[in-house]
């Protein structure tokens, strides 16, 4: 952040999962987070990204009337889908290896780059059980979109071991 | 006659020899285990494509192979389909579709389990029992001794629910022991995909 400053962001309104926000430019350009509609000086977050806002201690978020929240209450308000808390434990753990992780574009996805790479790491934690078709269906997507496809598996206690998936044709792993 | 037409599958990677050139015999099933108790066919199946295993043999070598072989359900299956072994149970020979439907009802999933071992097989790997890695198959490029497997096979059916711990589990093992993991998926038209799982550090 370069220096001692706390940012304020406020939230405007909320939309099928996503939070309209306003605050100091600077901020979502520090922390590499938000998406701003061309119309309006608002930024369009997602749960994760609100959420790393108050965990890296970057800035404050207000609610619509602002007061001050915390992360227990941007995810009881806010939090629509399953897999919001474990894509912020995902979003964090790639920060924290210094990779910027960016919203993607479903639910448990999460966009990540680095180098001339491009990942698109989906999530996935213990005893929140999966179809083996799915993997087959993100591998196609994260492809399709120009991603290689990842899965992050989070254990119960929030560690997060990552697994590249690659289709696979068996002629070609012949000598 | 056979011979000429065992050419064109069965061929061992690593090797040029075929399944077709062991002489037919007889694979004994009992309980879950089918025993080719002729030491010559027993001999010729290890020697040219590692099916089974010499009994009581931990690591085959040549010398150890005049002893009887114990097959898998899906490998003693895969060489009655392939004409090379009669499956014998009780003094009588059981038809193909005899066989499959005791295999069924022996093996939980033995129906994908064998497709999967099939494709691999007749792609030439050599395709050994994984049970001690957490999974299915381990499938060889050459042959046993020669390397080590370096793939670990997982077969999944398209609507399997599979508990990510497991997969962790599987990853785990498999990077573990420095091979890769390939989720083999049957799709429900009846193709399979694969899918390489390895372990990754962002």
């Amino acid at each position: 952040m370069g220096e001692d400053r706390t940012y304020t962001v406020k939230i405007v309104a909320v939309e099928d999962g996503r939070i309209l926000v306003e605050g100091d430019p600077y901020l979502f350009k520090d922390l590499r987070i938000g998406l701003k509609p061309p119309s309006t000086n608002n930024y369009i977050l997602d749960i994760a990204e609100v959420a790393y806002i108050i965990y890296s201690g970057a800035g404050k978020v207000l609610d619509e009337m602002g007061r001050e929240l915390s992360l227990e209450d941007v995810f009881a308000r806010y939090s629509r889908s399953k897999y919001d808390w474990v894509k912020f434990s995902v979003f964090v753990d790639l920060r924290n290896r210094g990779r910027v992780a960016r919203v993607g574009y479903s639910e448990n996805v999460l966009l990540v780059e680095f180098g001339s790479r491009k990942f698109a790491v989906y999530v996935a934690e213990e005893n929140s059980p999966l179809k083996s078709g799915d993997i087959l269906v993100w591998v196609d997507k994260a492809l399709m979109k120009g991603y290689e496809p990842v899965l992050a598996l989070v254990d119960a206690h929030g560690d997060v071991t990552y697994y590249t998936l690659r289709t696979q044709k068996l002629e070609d792993l012949k000598v | 006659m056979r011979q000429t037409f065992l050419r064109g599958w069965g061929q061992i990677s690593g090797t040029s020899r075929y399944i077709g050139e062991c002489p037919s015999g007889e694979a004994h099933l009992i309980g879950s285990k089918a025993v080719v108790f002729d030491v010559e066919v027993a001999k010729c199946l290890f020697e040219v494509g590692f099916f089974g295993k010499p009994l009581g043999v931990k690591k085959p070598k040549k010398y150890d192979l005049g002893r009887p072989l114990e097959l898998s359900l899906v490998e003693a299956y895969y060489l009655q389909q392939k004409g090379v072994l009669a499956i014998v149970k009780d003094g009588v020979k059981l038809s193909q579709l005899e066989f499959e439907g005791l295999c069924e009802k022996l093996i939980p999933d033995f129906k994908e389990l064998y497709e999967v071992y099939k494709e691999l097989r007749d792609l030439g790997f050599v395709v050994r029992s994984a049970l001690k890695y957490g999974s299915d198959f381990a499938i060889y490029r050459k042959a046993p001794g020669l390397e080590h497997a370096p793939y670990l096979v997982k077969v999944l059916k398209y609507d399997q629910v599979i508990d990510p711990g497991d997969l962790i589990g599987w990853g785990r093992l498999s990077h573990s022991v420095r091979k890769d993991l390939l989720l083999a998926i049957l799709l429900p038209s009846g193709l399979k995909n694969y899918v390489l799982f390895k372990w990754f550090k962002p």
